[in-house]
């Protein structure tokens, strides 16, 4: 007589993938199938179901989760398939005693003589054992390749004693595609909609919040405990509720996003909360809107950037180079985005003692903005002229006095390629700052090197700030 | 027991809309509302009943449960039923067999066909048969071509032979002690030694058998063990480098002492190519190509077959439903306008695939709570399209509705950036400037009445470092993928060297990588709604 699966019925929106589930696993290993395909986008609730299906059910089925995201390689998934299998059959029923080693397990042949002995070890108590395992993420594994799921798949048909079943959780649609003809039933966790996302995030998160201690002293600072949990919960509710409104077009319907952001804007949303605005949702999101105007999620400080962007000098820079370092990288990047052509044109300064035209420059603006691109390819001469060209003469150290004669004497106002020169273009080049043609074995001697800057125009932009080099004016060509 | 109130319960078929993409309009949220009043919204209704599946009629589980094993194809092998289409091929195989294992004669049989097409089904089955009567006299070594690398086969099939052989003799109880001691040292050593090496300890532990057997039961000379190998993906052992393992198990066909039998399943159509010179001449050269279905009378027969167990193998509890079911299929099957028929006519479209057919139909049988109930289902196969639904629900299409106005924008941009160029190749830099461009159009129309209500009606244009999040999250659904990516790599030593070299796209900066779009702009128009705002931008 098998004992009938039971279904956990307080999930939403998954009331079908629930049904699937219990009409192909169950506890009679002749009645369900060998191999079970779980898809779904990050996110989905697969993981949530299938531990809620197996926990209410773990009775009657005997069954183990592994996340091969851990793994990493092929060696190590089966080891740990081989250990999660012995352990688990070993936790239900003590008395076989006999264990293998599961490091012993290097081939996917070895996992199957494993997986025979262990079951057989096992199954004299009552009847052949049917074990469930669970490769919750199997296209997660770092290694993963197009062979290793076919051995998964066959290995149930090598195995002799008892049954192995397996559920694989796999989040790519294009990685089941692979083996759409080996017919395995796969049920698909859809991607929620925006009302279900909500509905969702309140059943997970509002008892986390209105519990939480932040929320408790707030409401200790204005009220002797006349609001009730109802309440309580509804004000969190409505938190939701704007958090998801505001952000599910940046964090689109990804579950994970939203709480993020509902954790990271509890507190401050907290702070804008007072007795006044607490029963008017209207009032509190007004007071409250700067936090509902940006994401916020990045690790640097927004009101520091705030004050860069209305115009006061910004102190901290991005990177702690040295000048020469800093003219360098502009110079690479002027190498990189400016056509060699018009370099005469735009850093010529000296006048001519022999007649010659000088270069006409661009005729016409650029289609396209150059900095959108990729980087090309210079050579070190040109870096270097470039960086002459551009680095401030009264950045060098003369201790001659203007118009005295030994002024007249040393007329080298341009800096010369000196040793710091090459010392902060190799520092520049371990920082990949700038980067050459190819990574491995490089010869920086070699005429054939080539080099290109590594760094986007934000950041270039930022490291001209710090020195006052105006370099929006080299790239005015084209149309901003 | 009340068949209304099952029906009326939570988990019926009925209840099927969940799986439906829900495309009404977003419930906007009522801000204003003074926090006293009651929370009648907040939380999801929960379905408290029971589930009902303890109280499912015995007589009708055990029904359920012999129509599954029997889609399954577990049943008892006296009950398993042959698709007709099939039985030439079965006739062949179970030859071949009884030759081989009754007659003592070595045969190799190579069997080509598609996945599911019931290759070591057919062998199990007949393995099954004979098994009842002739266990003693054979041995089966299964060997996977997935599974075991050419050295793994070699021990594998010492493995496999040692304990088949214990387990014969152990039955028999001869279990003497120099056999026994051979067994062992081949055992321990057996990965010594080149691959001919191991063979003749295999076959020599063959031979030591044999004759042992023969002693006991004083026969005739004849009665030697039968080994039958089963290789599943033979094409694999059959690869470019040298082919020793067949090219020693075909010559044990042509001169061993003992009877070998090889079965080979093979998808591979050109597989006499695959094999060497030396290989194929010692090759029986017979082939078995798996029938196919040919019109789509044979496969709606065929799927009729796969629907109804065997009559009169059931224990008298069940027989009323067996046949009342049976009797049932067979008229939805005749009848071209019932709903059956023309899911089986859509299979025979598209897939032609016994194999998807049943895993659309185990969920209906599966959720059948009672005889009324599986028959009413069955009528309606609502729950087949139900299933077929859902297996589209990861397709591009869907996630594609699945995306948020922002990430339908930004994607639209990339494809008309990835239109415009040469090599339709994209960046993130470029995306970002044509959905600048696109909103700031979308905004430019709009009516601008006064100057204070213009803010509230605009398209909020979102900063360069938020669209980066939606850039990564197309990436994450692969509308873009990176240049020259090869993504998953076949074999485990490909994915090896993979992994130890570094990719130029993972070291230039992010918003200058290279990517690819998945999905052209024309491709889009035809998914993106036409009342959506975006929707006149998916044409240049």
């Amino acid at each position: 007589m098998p004992s009938s699966i039971m279904i956990p019925e307080d999930i939403p929106f998954r009331g079908y993938q629930l049904k699937a589930l219990g009409s192909f696993i169950t506890t009679d290993p002749e009645i369900s199938q060998s191999n079970l395909f779980i898809s779904g986008y990050s996110g989905t609730g697969k993981t949530h179901v299938l531990k809620k299906f197996f926990e209410l059910n773990s009775e009657h089925l005997v069954y183990a989760f592994l996340n091969p995201v851990e793994l990493v390689s092929w060696k190590p998934l089966f080891q740990a398939v081989a250990r999660v299998i012995q352990s688990t059959l070993n936790a239900r029923d003590d008395s076989a005693s006999t264990s293998m080693d599961p490091l012993r397990v290097e081939e996917p042949y070895h996992l199957v003589n494993f997986v025979e002995h262990t079951f057989k070890t096992h199954s004299t108590a009552k009847g052949s054992i049917t074990f469930y395992l669970v490769l919750d993420g199997f296209d997660s594994l770092q290694d993963v390749d197009f062979q290793l799921l076919l051995k998964f798949l066959k290995i149930n048909e090598l195995i002799t004693q008892g049954d192995l079943k397996i559920i694989y959780t796999v989040q790519d649609p294009s990685f089941l595609q692979k083996y759409a003809s080996f017919s395995i039933p796969k049920i698909v966790f859809p991607r929620y909609n925006q009302t279900e996302i909500n509905k969702v995030l309140q059943t997970a998160k509002v008892d986390d919040l209105s519990n939480s201690t932040v929320f408790h002293e707030k409401l200790n600072s204005f009220d002797n405990g006349t609001i009730s949990t109802e309440i309580c919960k509804n004000f969190v509710y409505n938190f939701i509720n704007l958090i998801v409104q505001t952000f599910h077009s940046y964090t689109g319907n990804n579950i994970f996003a939203l709480s993020d952001l509902i954790d990271l804007k509890w507190p401050s949303y907290l702070t804008y909360t007072n007795e006044n605005n607490f029963f008017d949702p209207i009032a509190l999101y007004k007071s409250s809107l700067p936090l509902f105007l940006r994401t916020d999620d990045g690790l640097q400080d927004d009101s520091l950037k705030s004050v860069q962007l209305s115009g006061s000098k910004n102190t901290d820079q991005t990177y702690e180079l040295s000048t020469i370092a800093k003219y360098l990288l502009i110079s690479a990047y002027f190498c990189s985005y400016l056509e060699p052509k018009y370099d005469l044109s735009i850093f010529s300064k000296k006048s001519y003692i022999k007649a010659g035209r000088s270069a006409y420059g661009r005729r016409k603006r650029a289609k396209t903005n150059p900095r959108h691109l990729q980087p090309s390819l210079f050579a070190i001469e040109r870096l270097l002229a470039i960086f002459q060209s551009i680095f401030p003469s009264d950045e060098l150290l003369s201790t001659n006095e203007v118009g005295s004669l030994s002024s007249l004497l040393d007329e080298e106002v341009l800096i010369r390629a000196n040793v710091e020169v090459f010392q902060n273009l190799a520092e520049l080049n371990s920082l990949k700052l700038i980067m050459t043609t190819n990574i491995k074995n490089i010869d920086f001697l070699s005429y054939k090197m080539k080099w290109k800057v590594n760094v986007p125009w934000e950041i270039i932009v930022e490291i001209a700030d710090s020195i006052n080099f105006d370099i929006s004016q080299y790239f005015s060509f084209v149309d901003e | 027991m009340d068949s209304a109130a099952i029906v009326d319960d939570a988990i019926v078929i009925e209840d099927n809309e969940d799986f439906v993409v829900e495309e009404n309009s977003i419930k906007l949220l009522p801000i204003k509302r003074s926090a006293d009043d009651g929370l009648n919204h907040a939380h999801v209704s929960v379905k408290k009943s029971k589930s009902t599946y303890n109280d499912v009629e015995s007589g009708f589980r055990l029904f359920r449960k012999h129509l599954m094993r029997h889609l399954n194809h577990s049943l008892q092998a006296e009950q398993t039923r042959i698709f007709k289409y099939l039985t030439d091929t079965k006739e062949e195989i179970s030859r071949v067999l009884k030759q081989s294992i009754i007659q003592k004669e070595s045969h190799s049989i190579i069997m080509v066909g598609p996945r599911n097409s019931y290759k070591s089904f057919l062998i199990d089955h007949e393995l099954r048969l004979l098994s009842k009567n002739y266990k003693n006299q054979f041995i089966t070594v299964k060997l996977n071509g997935f599974i075991h690398s050419e050295n793994a086969a070699i021990n594998g099939i010492a493995a496999q032979l040692q304990t088949q052989l214990e387990e014969l003799q152990g039955t028999e109880q001869t279990l003497a002690e120099p056999v026994l001691k051979e067994q062992d040292a081949i055992n321990t050593d057996i990965s010594s030694g080149s691959l001919t090496e191991v063979f003749e300890k295999i076959l020599r532990l063959l031979d030591s058998a044999a004759t042992k057997t023969n002693n006991v039961n004083k026969s005739n000379n004849d009665t030697k063990i039968t080994v039958l190998f089963v290789f599943d993906e033979i094409d694999t052992f059959a690869g470019p480098v040298r082919q020793t393992l067949l090219y020693n198990l075909f010559d044990m066909v042509e001169h061993a002492r003992v009877p070998v039998c090889i079965f080979g399943n093979t998808t591979k159509l050109n597989i006499l190519e695959y094999l060497e010179k030396r290989v194929k001449s010692r090759f029986s050269q017979r082939i078995v190509y798996m029938p196919q279905l040919k019109d789509l009378d044979e496969f709606a027969n065929t799927v009729a077959e796969l629907l109804s167990p065997l009559p009169a193998s059931l224990e008298n509890d069940n027989e009323q439903y067996l046949s009342q079911w049976n009797n049932l299929i067979s008229e939805l099957v005749k009848d071209e306008k019932s709903n059956l028929f023309n899911q089986i006519r859509l299979n025979y479209d598209t897939f032609k695939s016994l194999a998807t057919f049943k895993n659309s139909i185990i969920p209906l049988i599966g959720s059948g709570q009672n005889f009324e109930d599986l028959k009413l289902s069955m009528l309606s196969c609502k729950l087949i399209e139900g299933y077929h639904l859902n297996q589209l629900q990861n397709g591009l299409t869907s996630t594609i509705r699945s995306l948020s106005d922002l990430e339908l924008a930004v994607l639209i941009a990339a494809a008309r950036v990835s239109l415009k160029s040469k090599d339709e190749m994209i960046n993130f830099n470029l995306t970002y400037v044509e959905y600048k461009e696109m909103i700031k159009s979308i905004n430019a129309k709009v009516p601008t009445s006064s100057n204070l209500t213009t803010n509230r009606h605009l398209i909020k244009l979102w900063e360069k470092d938020d669209v980066k999040n939606v850039w990564e999250t197309l990436q994450g659904f692969t509308f873009i993928t990176e240049k020259g990516a090869i993504g998953i790599r076949e074999s485990a030593i490909a994915a090896f060297y993979a992994s130890n070299y570094q990719f130029h796209g993972s070291t230039i900066p992010f918003d200058l990588r290279l990517y690819q779009m998945q999905v052209t702009l024309k491709e889009l128009r035809t998914v993106v709604p036409r009342s959506s705002m975006y929707y006149t931008w998916t044409q240049l």
